[in-house]
């Protein structure tokens, strides 16, 4: 592939990615919605969250795994009881990621 | 007469974008990690740093942009890219779609600049911000904004610094993103369905990704869960009227 096929493949790429993103806030943005639907998107965040926080635990290198060996699964609970205790995301981010580093120092 | 001195115009919008800018902090190490890798990768497949370098800034898209290198590098054809691309970014619809409500006072223009600029990191920390207070354009688009110029800027170090920018795994970067996510996710939770439903969403996860769901996992477990949580709303209103 030419330079030029690349640089447009990427420009096509940034629109179908603008398009995906900007498609829900343009349409759904500007207007009052039936409130079943305004009351499941209530449930929305959390979903979310929820499965973008359990696909970045359990995929490693494009594949589902779970290991007792993997050290972020001994920084999760440490990280989910900082995150209950303070409500800080600075404070579980670096509780998290000393308890990583220092577990892979140990580890060597 | 009042004597405290109030911000000036310039000065409000400096503290809000600040504000905006010390919220995602804690995501910018993980970003940087996955962009230098993305530059690292897409060099040493026979990509130009500068056309790497365009890539980040024009799709700003980790996942998408990772998959797309070894198809550019076995010269497929664009089409397939482009589709793998609109695959790969399908939960940005259920991240938009999240978002939407809450965005109804900005003009089109700025929720069209907004989209652009959506990424994991900052969809976590404005969804989790805007039901509770109104946060200021400022604070919203420094967030996004700073993200977006880190993302490019660690491309380029990726791509010219190539293999020197070592492991960083070993400082336990690959944990920010999800420790962020756990801290985010946290405080979402205000009561009880809102807890089962991101338990239910958790399960629906791993269980779309054991079946092979791939890149709709996240897209049709927000999904699934949404529409769990509002089947509990409707039959918990229905039972107690």
């Amino acid at each position: 592939m030419d330079q030029t096929a690349i640089l447009l493949t990427a420009a096509g790429m940034g629109a179908v990615a603008l398009a995906i993103r900007a498609g829900p806030l343009l349409l759904l943005g500007g207007r009052k919605l039936p409130r079943p639907i305004e009351e499941a998107l209530h449930f929305l965040p959390a979903a979310a969250l929820a499965a973008i926080t359990v696909q970045l635990l359990v995929v490693r290198d494009g594949a589902l795994q779970f290991s007792i060996d993997d050290v972020t699964w001994w920084a999760l609970l440490p990280s989910v009881a900082v995150a209950i205790l303070t409500r800080s995301t600075f404070l579980t981010v670096a509780v998290g990621m000393a308890i990583v580093a220092g577990s892979r120092l140990i580890a060597g | 007469m009042n004597g405290a001195v109030q911000p000036s115009p310039l000065g409000r919008w400096w503290h809000d974008a600040g504000r905006g800018i010390v919220q995602i902090l804690p995501a910018l190490p993980a970003y940087s990690a996955i962009a230098i890798a993305f530059g690292v990768l897409a060099v040493d497949n026979g990509i130009a740093p500068w056309l790497t370098i365009m890539m980040s800034a024009l799709v700003f898209a980790g996942t998408a942009q990772l998959a797309a290198v070894p198809m550019i590098a076995l010269g497929l054809p664009p089409a397939a890219i482009l589709a793998t691309a609109a695959v790969i970014c399908a939960r940005f619809l259920a991240m938009s779609a999240a978002l939407a409500p809450h965005l109804r006072h900005l003009t089109w223009w700025q929720r069209l600049f907004y989209s652009a600029h959506i990424a994991s990191a900052n969809f976590a920390i404005h969804v989790t911000q805007l039901p509770m207070r109104q946060v200021p354009t400022a604070e919203l688009f420094a967030a996004n904004l700073i993200s977006y110029v880190i993302w490019v800027a660690a491309t380029a170090v990726g791509a010219v610094a190539g293999q020197s920018a070592g492991d960083l795994d070993r400082f336990g970067i690959d944990f920010a993103m999800p420790a962020m996510f756990v801290a985010l996710l946290v405080g979402t939770i205000r009561n009880r369905g809102q807890a089962a439903v991101a338990v239910f969403g958790g399960i629906v996860t791993i269980v779309l990704l054991a079946a092979g769901a791939s890149h709709w996992t996240i897209l049709l477990a927000a999904s699934a869960g949404c529409a769990a949580g509002w089947s509990l709303h409707t039959w918990t209103k229905r039972r107690s009227s």
